[in-house]
């Protein structure tokens, strides 16, 4: 046994944020049919990047990290006859999940108002930018607009500079976590009352409400906007990245107690500065940030940073290497958790694709298979999960319903 | 709707009950099971749990009930203070275990088994609970046990280098996303298990770890590296993203702000195509328009060929462009003519969002001892059928240990004896 290989997924979804919650429902088993078009491509299927820069639909590595364990088949919902086979598709799932703008599942008949009436129990989870209902709710966006919206960008980075970050389309991994709890925990309320549901999921409202409420409560009760702080702390010093030899290396770290600090004086050798009336406390620290920055940074700009890690991680000192993306794959704690797994996929070969940021004791994820080609279960879903014969498949192919 | 097997309970997670050990690095978690409905019990040392202290504070006046970051990340859960350093606290944790269909903890890797508390422990005596630990790098392995903070888990995410200006030291996000993502990973994997519990009856122990968590912030990154060779780097407002071999610009001063904007070399797709067509529009009508702005099909066939000098004229029309417009014409036009753009919202602009208002996204909360509401972010989603719950004021220092202690059949006799051992 799986953990979820009882759930049945009819996934509309595209892009990031919905498959990869669609994703971790099929790593952990669950059946999840991916319904795709060579009408419409899935972005990610057309954004890098590609197997050796090589453009291709079935080549982006972005594609494939966000579809293990998926099947795939390729269905041109603007077709009219391709309304009878999602129909038949989403009467045999427990969940739908789509990430359109709200009109376009309505346009093809699937709105949940449209399914509720032949299939009442379904739970339906629908993931947008801004939420599908209010002015803005057809919208389009991609996750770094949603970090933009959400105030994320806003604390992010310097306070003489505009905002800096964060990297990338932020909120695509935020809304998942999400929206996986959300779908089984309504699959547990269907099963204890026999009543499934709607659930209209927010990019943005999942970002606020989870990663900003401390902030936005400081200015609904104190009226203070909260600013860029670069990487400082306003409760601890040193606290940030500090530069190491050679290129572009940095060490971060955290002295968040006084024994945190004591531990770093005494990797640094206890310079004379560090006994100076400016740095003997917290407050003093915290007060002199700018000073106690720059002879921190004086120092560090001559120890290579890896060693220099080894040498505060045996004082007990919150610090860590500021990885390039090539050092996660160097990166023991990693390996040893296994997170990149590795899997072999017709067009882009042996690639460690990102596993489980958990581990579950008796059922853990298992990455099935990598992502699919465009279409590669066609077949297999239309005859062995849908019921139609190898004649009406043809038929099917021939009309171009399914491409 | 069909038949109820048993009557609907008011909420999603109405029957289960949550322990939750966690300090502020795993109490998101709890947060998110107890605004589905969760009976969640915060298990705070007696004088209250360090995040109490956590800056910032109701009216700049530090105190246990007045960190705002308390009142974000417990709310909706009970709080029962107990000594779990005291034997007769951990047979009441023992007790309290019996009962329980989820525990959080956060400690370092080995602490709670060495307190008789650890996944082993308290599995044997109650094979149904899900065990949620979530820490920097997981229970075991080689750095298991190292020293982290939010900062420098973000540093080893990979993350934290993409971030800021070529010429500053890479920047965390400002907010503590290492910890969050920790958290909102435990209430998934919490539920997975849970699911898992329903079939079977057993529970089992959901190791998460941080950094893998914020790794997967990354999103295209690791593949860049693997089938491109090529390292992203940060470049502040503009970057090498997605195995880009130039820079391009995400962030875009205009008259009284800025926005975050991704006119081409953001993947192409349809969705790209229309919004800089519709760019292009804009741009005629103000006379700012260029025919080499539009002379190749950008985020199309011509995606992959852009070069720097190309991205480059093209941005600097665009950026003197935007100089001559709000952040609200902007934004205002990106919603009806659906450009991929938007303002780099404050929290400020978040309370004055009418997206954010016709959704009845903020709520009032009520605070009795302060006499008055508060607007708080709402809940994470919308559900159907069972709303989930607006934030209730998360409690001050062992608000209901009396309440929970009483559940468990303690008579007042025993609650006050264990109240004067200091053990609650």
């Amino acid at each position: 046994m799986t953990a979820l290989d009882d759930i049945k997924v009819a996934d509309f979804s595209w892009i990031a944020a919905a498959p990869i919650a669609t994703k971790t429902l099929a790593d952990y088993g669950a059946t999840v049919v991916r319904i795709e078009s060579r009408a419409r491509l899935d972005t990610s299927r057309v954004t890098g990047p590609f197997r050796d820069d090589k453009p291709g639909l079935n080549r982006s590595g972005f594609f494939a990290d966000l579809n293990t364990s998926k099947y795939d088949i390729a269905l041109n919902l603007k077709h009219p006859d391709a309304y009878a086979i999602a129909k038949r598709l989403i009467a045999w799932a427990d969940v739908v999940v789509e990430s359109f703008t709200p009109s376009v599942m309505g346009g093809f008949g699937f709105a949940y108002e449209d399914i509720v009436r032949w299939k009442p129990d379904i739970v339906m989870l629908s993931s947008s930018m801004q939420g599908h209902t209010g002015p803005n709710r057809e919208y389009r966006g991609y996750g770094g607009q949603g970090s933009a919206l959400s105030g994320l960008h806003h604390v992010t980075g310097w306070p003489d500079r505009v905002a800096a970050g964060p990297k990338g389309a932020y909120t695509d991994s935020i809304a998942p976590r999400l929206a996986v709890a959300a779908i089984l925990a309504a699959l547990d309320y269907r099963e204890r009352t026999g009543v499934g549901q709607y659930i209209d999921l927010s990019q943005v409202e999942c970002a606020i409400s989870t990663f900003m409420g401390a902030e936005v409560l400081d200015y609904t009760v104190n009226g203070r906007v909260a600013g860029r702080i670069g990487n400082r702390s306003p409760e601890a010093a040193p606290h940030g990245s500090f530069p190491c030899l050679g290129d572009d290396y940095w060490v971060a770290l955290a002295a968040e107690t006084d024994e945190h600090w004591i531990a770093l004086c005494r990797v640094m050798g206890d310079p004379e500065w560090s006994r100076s009336e400016h740095f003997a406390t917290m407050s003093a620290r915290l007060g002199n940030v700018d000073e106690l920055e720059e002879l921190i940074s004086a120092w560090t700009r001559t120890q290579p940073v890896h060693e220099l890690v080894e040498r505060l991680q045996a004082e007990r000192l919150p610090s860590g290497v500021v990885y390039k993306s090539l050092e996660l794959f160097e990166d023991p704690q990693l390996a040893y958790r296994n997170h990149f797994r590795q899997l072999d996929h017709a067009e882009i070969g042996m690639v460690g694709y990102n596993g489980p940021a958990h581990e579950l004791s008796e059922t853990p994820a298992v990455l099935r298979w990598a992502a699919p080609l465009l279409g590669e279960h066609t077949d297999y879903v239309m005859t062995d999960i849908l019921g139609y014969t190898p004649a009406e498949v043809q038929a099917f192919a021939a009309n171009q319903v399914l491409d | 709707m069909s038949t109820a097997i048993e009557p609907p309970a008011a909420a999603l997670l109405g029957p289960y009950r949550v322990l939750d050990l966690s300090d502020e690095r795993g109490t998101l978690c709890g947060r998110i099971l107890a605004s589905m409905g969760a009976d969640v019990i915060k298990i705070e040392p007696p004088g209250g749990a360090p995040l109490r202290g956590r800056a910032p504070f109701y009216r700049d006046e530090p105190g246990p009930e007045n960190s705002l970051a308390w009142w974000a990340l417990e709310a909706n859960k009970r709080s029962l203070t107990l000594d779990i350093g005291h034997e007769q606290g951990k047979a009441l944790l023992r007790r309290l275990a019996l009962t329980a269909d989820f525990l959080i903890e956060s400690f370092e890797p080995g602490f709670a088994a060495s307190q008789g508390l650890g996944y082993n422990d308290l599995h044997a005596l109650n094979p149904a609970l899900v065990y949620v630990s979530i820490t920097p790098f997981g229970q075991t392995g080689p750095r298991a046990r190292w020293a982290a903070s939010d900062v420098t888990i973000q540093a080893m995410s990979g993350h934290m280098y993409l971030n800021g200006e070529p010429d500053r030291s890479p920047v965390r996000l400002g907010v503590s996303a290492a910890y969050w993502h920790g958290g909102a990973e435990g209430a998934q994997g919490a539920m997975i298990a849970h699911h898992v519990r329903r079939r079977t009856g057993r529970g089992q122990h959901v190791d998460v770890s941080m950094q893998q968590a914020h790794i997967w912030t990354l999103l295209n990154t690791t593949m860049t590296w693997q089938l491109a060779r090529r390292q992203e780097i940060r470049g502040g407002s503009r970057r090498k993203e997605r195995g880009h071999n130039y820079y391009s610009r995400h962030i875009w001063s205009c008259k009284d702000g800025a926005v975050h904007f991704v006119p081409i070399a953001g993947g192409g797709g349809k969705s790209r195509q229309h919004s800089y067509m519709q760019l292009m529009e804009l741009m005629k009508e103000d006379g700012f328009y260029e025919p080499f702005l539009d002379a190749k099909d950008w985020n199309g066939k011509d995606m992959f060929g852009i070069t720097q000098v190309e991205y480059d004229a093209i941005a600097e029309r665009i950026a003197s462009y935007f100089m001559t417009k709000t952040v609200a014409e902007l934004y205002d036009f990106a919603v009806n003519q659906q450009l991929l753009l938007a303002p780099l919202a404050s929290t400020k602009d978040l309370l004055e969002s009418r997206q954010l208002e016709d959704r009845e996204f903020f709520v009032d909360v009520y605070h009795p001892r302060l006499g008055k509401p508060f607007s708080y972010p709402g809940v994470f989603a919308k559900f159907s059928a069972t709303p989930l719950a607006k934030p209730r004021p998360a409690p001050s220092v062992g608000e209901h240990t009396d309440e929970i202690l009483g559940e468990l059949g303690l008579t007042e006799r025993e609650i006050v004896d264990l109240r004067a051992e200091g053990c609650v």
